[in-house]
């Protein structure tokens, strides 16, 4: 479980820590969106060099966000090479049936894989340094409009943010439950398939069923304490936007016009 | 003038499976004026959970009637009267709602639509009186159970309700942390005037209320003084000065029949 890195966070006192996660996310969102603009050795460096200058601002090691990117390396070297072997044009290297490796292909396979992985760094910036219930309030800010369409954003907020609360509950009683069995001879992770998956029945089916019954609790106390779903509700977290979060607008608005002028420039190569 | 009463409970009777006969509540009626301390005592399984859920309306009663202050609980009235009745569970893992101390401590606030400069302002309050200010940006898995029961208990004193009730809320707290939440709520009374119910195992603790509610297999055996249900109910065990005063008794002592509370006692045994 200590190995996944997308959706933890790193407590910090960056610059970064320290935006509105509103903002924050909108900024990703936006990065995210005009990678897909970038065209050219010049454009993917630069938002290369964009990735990399907000990672070292976040105060977080380096070997944390290539961790982030171990579990989806597959899928990115996947894709990576049916890109490589279905893209034809300019030298071809080699030729066989419908695959062909040519440079082209290369160059395209290159920027492929730079793009999966800014991608994955920007979106673990943003993890490592927000806390996951700034960013349920943020996802909550953020959807709001969306109220006029029936859509209930408070409710599903709520649900976030409760789920949220329990997973490090759940991840203990997993270990409970574990011990318990370990207790009682079960061994974990040996024998075969059919095996392994015999000997996490016992372990699933009482975790459930302790969740339907904290469910059940939950939902009591939550209706004492006077929660009703169709009611209008104050927010005890305040989000506050400040300079840094505009200027951290602006500077995504800048690097959008940078993008524009280097493709412009690669052009005329 | 006697003060109406903030909370009157009549013929109060329910059954879990209404397939059978054996009731989990049978007629039960009493009844508690403001500014009142009641301690419910009782074995496990002698429906005093249950009670307590009935009382803010999470389970209907199949038949009598709760009203709290004049007002009868139904489907319609039971939101506006849960802003007059705070609950404190046993169980204080699954009570905490929020992400972190003093989000739970919001959270019956932000139902009600308190404004934030208030909110901010009432759950410092309760979460000093609780002694938990410096630890309200910790999350629940930082917390002992002893400690989730004092946020728990905040949650309720932040919404300043009318009638606070107290399911076995004080079991994981230790022993120094129980006398001062103890005289934190007894303060609140006498200040405020809240009523407080309490169901408890704590001998010592129902012998310092105004009226003990014994509860037997659903039924309602004795609403009564301390000295009147100690002196009476020879199975409950008793507070520490009447085991005394019937220790010596049986030794052979020259003590008064009746039940003594502690400050009697000493003034006795120092004649
Ligand atoms: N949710 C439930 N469903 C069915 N029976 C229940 C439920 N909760 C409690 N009971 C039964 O009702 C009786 C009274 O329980 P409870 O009010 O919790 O007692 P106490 O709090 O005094 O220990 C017990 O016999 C218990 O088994
Ligand atoms: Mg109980």
């Amino acid at each position: 479980m200590n190995k996944l890195i997308l959706g933890r966070y790193f407590p910090g006192e960056s610059w970064i820590h320290q935006l509105d996660p509103r903002g924050k996310l909108v900024a990703a969102i936006y990065f995210i969106g005009i990678l897909f603009f970038a065209e050219g050795w010049i454009g993917y460096l630069l938002l290369l060099g964009f990735t990399l200058l907000v990672m070292q601002m976040s105060g977080v090691s380096l070997k944390i966000y290539l961790r982030g990117v171990r579990p989806l390396i597959w899928l990115i070297l996947f894709t990576v090479t049916l890109q490589v072997l279905f893209t034809a044009g300019g030298t071809i290297y080699f030729d066989w049936g419908p695959f062909t490796v040519s440079s082209y292909g290369l160059i395209n396979g290159v920027f492929i894989f730079l793009r999966f992985v800014m991608i994955i760094f920007i979106s673990t910036v943003v993890t490592l340094t927000t806390k996951p219930i700034d960013l349920t309030d943020a996802i909550h800010a953020l959807l709001r409009p969306l109220r006029v369409v029936k859509v209930p954003v408070e409710d599903f907020a709520l649900m976030l943010s409760i789920a949220l609360r329990f997973i490090p509950n759940l991840l203990d009683e997993t270990q409970k439950v574990m011990d318990a069995q370990r207790a009682r001879g079960t061994t974990f992770g040996e024998g075969t398939l059919i095996q392994q998956m015999k000997t996490l029945v016992p372990i699933v089916l009482p975790l459930f069923v302790g969740s339907l019954k904290r469910a059940e609790d939950m939902a009591d106390v939550m209706e004492v304490r006077g929660y009703q779903s169709d009611k209008p509700r104050s927010s005890f977290r305040q989000l506050t936007w400040t300079r840094y979060d505009t200027v951290s607008i602006i500077i995504m608005l800048l690097l959008t016009a940078m993008l524009m002028l280097v493709n412009r420039i690669g052009a005329y190569y | 003038m006697k003060p109406t009463a903030i909370l009157e409970v009549k013929d109060l009777t329910f059954r879990y499976d209404l397939r059978k006969e054996e009731k989990t509540l049978s007629a039960v009626s009493f009844s508690a004026d403001p500014g009142e301390w009641i301690a419910v005592v009782g074995d496990n399984g002698s429906g005093k959970s249950t009670l307590s859920r009935l009382l803010v309306g999470l389970i209907d009663p199949e038949h009598g009637t709760i009203k709290i202050d004049g007002c009868v609980l139904g489907e319609q009235s039971k939101w506006s009267l849960r802003q007059q009745v705070g609950i404190v569970f046993q169980n204080p893992e699954n009570q905490f709602i929020g992400t972190t101390v003093q989000d739970d401590v919001a959270f019956g606030l932000e139902n009600v639509n308190i404004p934030f400069q208030e909110m901010k302002e009432r759950v410092e309050a309760a979460l000093k009186l609780v002694d938990m200010l410096e630890l309200r940006d910790k999350d629940p898995s930082q917390l002992s159970g002893g400690q989730k029961q004092r946020v728990a208990i905040a949650g309720i004193l932040a919404l300043q309700p009318k009638l606070i009730l107290l399911d076995e809320a004080f079991v994981m707290l230790d022993p120094q942390s129980r006398r001062g939440l103890f005289s934190v709520l007894q303060n609140l009374r006498k200040k405020q005037g809240i009523t407080i119910i309490s169901i408890t195992h704590d001998r010592n603790e129902a012998a310092l209320a105004d009226r003990i509610i014994v509860m037997e297999q659903g039924e309602l055996i004795q609403v009564d003084k301390p000295s009147s249900v100690f002196a009476k109910q020879e199975k409950l065990d008793a507070p520490f000065a009447e085991q005394l005063r019937r220790n010596l008794k049986s030794c052979g002592r020259n003590v008064p029949e009746t039940y003594m509370t502690e400050d009697e006692l000493v003034e006795w045994l120092c004649k």
